[in-house]
């Protein structure tokens, strides 16, 4: 008998909908799966086989065929061990053969029968729900993330059983549990660690730095000795940007479900996500690759933080690699002919010590490095990589007394939230959708008006300072982005002063 | 590279200077590229560590700029750091300098300081070498030119030093071919200013005022060119607060004035587009 099962396939960081067509004559017993499935796919009879006699059903003796179509796309993982199996069961008919079409069907399984927990339902299940499929079968233990499925209803099982009896049932009493957003427990998890920026005494002036490149999605690039704050100020930044709004709420859970990192913790469903990979990192890790690929540190930081500490221990290629996606907010890989592409937008945020053994300038320790040393570190500093850095901010150690003592004016992550949703708010109503820092050359000159005494600044600052084009485009938009958050259409004198502060000082660029 | 014109003095030749005679070990032969007859002018020496800081910088270049206006070569050894702001200081202000190098001058070292040897060729000054124009820089050639760079001057300022920094055998040979050694003072608790300080103790002259180098070779003097610059207010407020603690973080400033960091940053900026500040790794210093 021929049964017809729906599945999807996670194809980097998308759905894709695959029909599962079973058929089986009479001949010698032999299964074979056709339409480029993967070893993975392939060792599924093995497990298929075990589960069905395992959970009280006769195993089709017969000559089994399995077709998966779209068969030219590349099929890949344990999902479709489960569909597989209902499709078996359908065509010897246990399961009802009409009825297991109304349904896409997702989850591994084990040799008893029960039905374990996959990577990437949520793209599959969306994926599933775009092409027209209103009921979606998943396993329990990724019953959580689905909770962003809207206009499906989502059927979670635990076996391979319990999956065939929601599919016969016509029980009533088995009402499809509808779950949305709102009422989902992961909505009420958010800031799990407490993280404020309270908790940073004495730093007012990196924090100010924060909310502004916060603000405008500025790059920002933080100096300091080791322990002055720098990793501390980092981790905290999530917790400043605005809520995530549905869409970005589900493009982020996109890609954690699809890089199996879901279950690790579900708050991270609401909080923005805080990525900070570690210098050793290689190119694969960072940009996402793999032969199936997967997605890199860049694509989990979307719609977060990505965080290079001590970024010039990075290797240089590595850094140099980031431009394109930043540019660009996603990132384009080609597999076997395929193109995959990962969504990449996030606030870059970096930090560096002053020279490589960090204490260059500190007024208590003393720099043991060689002058080459010192010029091969700033080389590192400047470079292509920083034209994607609007916001440069010094730091040093806090006294002992800061630390203890009650500084009157410790800003906190609530005071700095509202100083960023100040801005952003205002340049929205003034119909500028795109961040502050992508606003391209062309509208600058549009969006970026400067009063009398501000014209007259930059032109003094311009050749004090000795600016140059590129930069003096950076500081226009920082300046917007200080205006905004002053709500003022104009870039004032005070804006523009303040935004020249943050530029890029020369003693990083060519002494 | 670009092909430089060297010529080649002999000792004993009447183009030879003369003070390099008086001297122990002189070099044999010079090779110099630019205008000769800078050998045969009274020249001040500035010499520093590589490492330096803002003060260090600050300092260096006033020294460079007072005398390059009073119109006196100015002998360096176009390293890093120190000397190499002196140099800067007087090809900013079209004054002449005397370069000595620790190495051949086609092997210039470091590169980052070869445009600047081409300005001050360019401005009439001069580089010197003992070395063949084809000889790389070895450990040894740079301590042995500090007795050219001495033994050419009239007077030697260390304006900051580590205290095992290069520029105290410049200051030795000179205390040795009995040139006068000028030190400028530093925090006697900066690293950076622990060999200058220590010469002082060792019987240099502490240089509290600039121009003493400047009328040590000339009588009379040409008045400074220092304006008044005109400050509101706020930048009264702060400028006092620089003045006070030289060196001084945002955040500080912020609190003894009770300003939002926002706008000390954005007043800052404008004392430092008008001149009257430096700010260097987060912190703020005096400009002059």
């Amino acid at each position: 008998m021929f049964s017809k099962v729906n599945t999807a396939v996670c194809h980097g960081v998308t759905g894709i909908t695959v029909t599962v067509e079973t058929d089986i004559k009479s001949g010698l017993p032999n299964m074979s799966i056709v339409g480029l499935a993967s070893t993975t796919v392939m060792e599924s009879r093995e497990r298929i086989k075990s589960a069905i006699i395992n959970s009280g059903f006769d195993y089709p003796r017969g000559r089994i065929t399995v077709n998966l179509t779209p068969s030219d796309l590349r099929k890949n993982g344990s999902a479709m061990d489960l569909p597989i199996a209902v499709g078996l069961l359908a065509s010897t008919l246990y399961a009802d053969a009409v009825r297991v079409r109304e349904y896409g069907i997702i989850g591994a399984l084990s040799l008893d029968g029960e039905v374990l927990g996959v990577d990437g339902v949520l793209p599959m299940a969306i994926g599933m729900m775009d092409s027209g499929i209103k009921k979606i079968i998943v396993p329990w233990a990724n019953y959580n993330e689905t909770a962003l499925v809207n206009g499906a209803k989502v059927i979670p099982v635990n076996s391979l059983k319990e999956c065939i009896e929601r599919i016969n049932s016509q029980d009533a009493s088995y009402a499809d549990i509808e779950r949305s957003l709102a009422d989902a427990d992961i909505r009420k998890v958010s800031n799990p660690k407490g993280l404020d920026f309270a908790d940073i005494k004495g730093q007012e002036n990196a924090k100010r730095a924060i909310s502004i490149a916060v603000a405008g999605r500025h790059g920002l690039l933080m100096i300091g000795s080791p322990g002055c704050g720098k990793t501390m100020l980092a981790q905290r930044i999530p917790g400043i940007m605005p809520q995530m709004s549905e869409r970005e709420l589900i493009e982020t859970a996109i890609v954690y479900s699809a890089s199996g990192r879901t279950n690790q913790s579900d708050s991270i469903l609401i909080d923005r996500p805080f990525r900070s990979p570690h210098n050793t990192i290689g190119r694969a890790g960072l940009l996402g690759g793999g032969m199936y690929p997967v997605p890199g540190e860049i694509t989990l930081a979307h719609n977060g933080v990505l965080f290079l500490d001590e970024v010039c221990e990075f290797d240089r290629e590595n850094i140099e690699s980031l431009r394109t996606p930043v540019e660009e907010k996603y990132i384009t890989h080609f597999r076997g002919g395929e193109q995959y592409i990962f969504p990449c937008n996030f606030q870059l945020i970096m930090a560096a010590n002053p020279c490589k053994c960090g204490y260059y300038g500190d007024p208590d320790r003393i720099c043991k490095c060689s002058i080459s040393q010192l010029e091969q570190y700033r080389r590192k500093l400047s470079g292509p990589m920083m034209d994607r850095i609007d916001i440069r901010v010094s730091m040093e150690k806090v006294a002992y007394k800061e630390i203890s003592g009650k500084g009157d004016s410790c800003r906190s992550t609530e005071e700095l939230k509202n100083d960023v949703a100040r801005g952003i708010g205002f340049a929205r109503s003034m119909g500028r959708m795109v961040f502050n820092a992508d606003i391209s050359d062309s509208d600058i000159r549009k969006y970026c008006h400067m009063d009398n005494e501000a014209c007259k600044l930059m032109d003094g600052a311009y050749a004090a300072l000795s600016l140059s084009p590129r930069s003096y485009n950076k500081i226009l938009k920082v300046a917007r982005t200080i205006a905004d958050m002053d709500e003022s259409e104009i870039i004032k004198k005070d804006h523009l002063a303040e935004a020249l502060s943050y530029r890029l000082l020369n003693e990083i660029n060519n002494s | 590279m670009r092909n430089l014109d060297i010529e080649k003095i002999e000792i004993g030749s009447g183009r030879y200077p003369e003070n390099l005679m008086q001297i122990d070990n002189p070099p044999k032969q010079l090779y110099c590229c630019g205008d000769i007859s800078l050998l045969k002018e009274k020249s001040i020496a500035i010499v520093g560590s590589r490492k330096f800081t803002v003060y260090g910088k600050t300092v260096a270049k006033m020294i460079g700029r007072r005398l390059a206006e009073n119109d006196i070569p100015v002998v360096s050894g176009l390293a890093y750091g120190i000397d190499g702001f002196a140099h800067e200081a007087v090809a900013d202000t079209n004054g002449r300098g005397i370069a000595v190098l620790g190495s051949g001058i086609g092997k210039m070292s470091p590169r980052s300081n070869y445009e600047l040897m081409l300005r001050l060729i360019e401005l009439g000054g001069l580089v010197i070498s003992e070395y063949s124009p084809d000889m790389s820089a070895e450990k040894f050639t740079f301590p042995q030119r500090n007795r050219i760079i001495s033994g050419l001057s009239e007077a030697v300022v260390v304006v900051e030093a580590n205290f095992n920094s290069g520029a105290l055998i410049t200051a030795q040979f000179a205390n040795e071919q009995g040139k006068q050694i000028y030190a400028v003072p530093g925090n006697i608790n900066s690293q950076f200013s622990m060999g200058s300080n220590l010469l002082i103790r060792d019987g240099a002259m502490p240089l509290v005022v600039i121009d003493d180098v400047v009328r040590a070779i000339k009588g009379d003097i040409s008045s400074g060119s220092y304006e008044d610059i005109s400050l509101g207010d706020d930048e009264k407020a702060i400028m006092n607060v620089v003045k006070r603690h030289n060196g001084v973080s945002i955040d500080t400033i912020a609190t003894s004035v009770g300003m939002t960091v926002g706008k000390v940053n954005s007043i800052v900026t404008i004392l430092e587009i008008k001149g009257a500040v430096i700010s260097q790794s987060g912190k703020i210093h005096l400009a002059k």
